[in-house]
């Protein structure tokens, strides 16, 4: 820079510039080439239960009136079949009213703990499971429980 | 007139050059900004198309002071394959072949329904459990797991790691989402 700039004459210890300049060429390149903005995400909290499932009992006496949803997906059609209880049901819009309308039948019945069960195939794909738990959240139902296998049943699952 | 035509041009010596200073400025201010503005943490993070959901709260990636550990659940074939039944952008294409659904975390892949890389993975989510203890006779423990799995995943590997983690003491769960185009104005 100096040697080019001609302050060389005034300024006997120069400085080469030329092999920073390479060097910061080649990491302005890297940092171009692998850079990305990092994305906006969103997440949902639930917490596992921790007094029941793995730790616990079985439950000892299964809730017959419980709101369940039931998934099933079919891999050959690629249809998932949805059900409110024994209800079919259509739409997100239908589903969600039909889950508020249960939900709140059960809080005029004094049981405003009564959770929406989300019970599904193993091969439902995860963005119906999460589009039936973001319709919950939408209609303000917080406690959305996922059902799970009893115990042993993954190893029965895992031969299948 | 003639004599002056006739003359020698003056005996002097044009430098030219370039003066490099503002170009290393400039360069300088570029490295700086891709070097604070990339994004150095994705290696917990793998290529995942995320379930869209309206109703989520936006992620800063703040973890509690126990930690939280990032498992991601993603469609991946070895050695640069291509999987007939899997298209990220196409909604009808959904792979339901086991071994081509990866659960990753920190670099590293497992397979769930393999017990042995079960086990491994099992072991791993032990240790970061035992982290989030105050004491390891606790039962439960306070450390926070993201789960970022692939919207066309089976429900079915969500449901093994939300096992493992509670039978290692883990119950909490976040599940990542991204926000649906129309309404990404709530982010901001």
């Amino acid at each position: 820079m100096a040697a080019h700039g001609g302050s060389s004459e005034d300024n006997p210890v120069s400085l080469n510039v030329a092999p920073m300049v390479d060097i910061i060429f080649c990491l302005c390149i890297f940092f171009m080439c692998s850079f990305h903005f990092k994305q906006l995400e969103g997440k949902m909290e639930s917490w596992l239960p921790k007094d029941k499932g793995v730790f616990g009992d079985p439950v000892p006496n299964p809730i017959l009136e419980e709101v369940r949803v039931f998934m099933k997906w079919d891999s050959a059609t690629g249809l998932l079949t949805r059900k409110v209880n024994a209800q079919l049901i259509g739409s997100d819009e239908e589903m969600g009213a039909i889950l508020q309308e249960r939900i709140e039948k059960f809080k005029s019945l004094n049981r405003p703990d009564t959770p929406v069960i989300v019970d599904a195939d193993p091969n439902v794909p995860w963005k119906d499971v999460i589009t039936v738990m973001d319709i919950c959240k939408s209609r303000k139902l917080e406690k959305v429980e996922l059902a799970a296998p009893m115990p042993g049943q993954w190893e029965k699952m895992d031969k299948k | 007139m003639a004599k002056h035509s006739l003359a020698k041009p003056p005996d002097v010596e044009e430098a030219t050059s370039i003066n490099l200073v503002p170009m290393v400025d400039i360069m300088f201010l570029m490295l700086l900004f891709f070097m604070l503005g990339s994004d150095m943490g994705q290696r917990e993070l793998e290529e995942v198309t995320l379930p869209l959901a309206s109703s989520i709260k936006e992620d800063k990636g703040d973890a509690p002071k126990e930690g939280r550990t990032t498992i991601n659940i993603y469609h991946d074939m070895k050695h640069g394959q291509v999987c007939a039944d899997y298209d990220a952008k196409d909604i009808q294409r959904i792979c339901r072949n086991d071994d081509h659904w990866k659960v990753g975390i920190r670099g590293h892949d497992y397979n769930v329904k393999d017990p042995a890389q079960r086990d491994k993975l099992r072991g791993l989510l032990k240790r970061d459990s035992d982290e989030g203890k105050a004491t390891l006779t606790d039962r439960v423990s306070e450390r926070l797991v993201m789960i970022r799995a692939d919207g066309k995943a089976p429900y079915g590997a969500v449901q093994h790691v939300m096992n493992l983690c509670a039978e290692c003491g883990i119950y909490k769960i976040e599940t990542g989402a991204a926000q649906p185009p129309a309404d990404n104005s709530k982010f901001k």
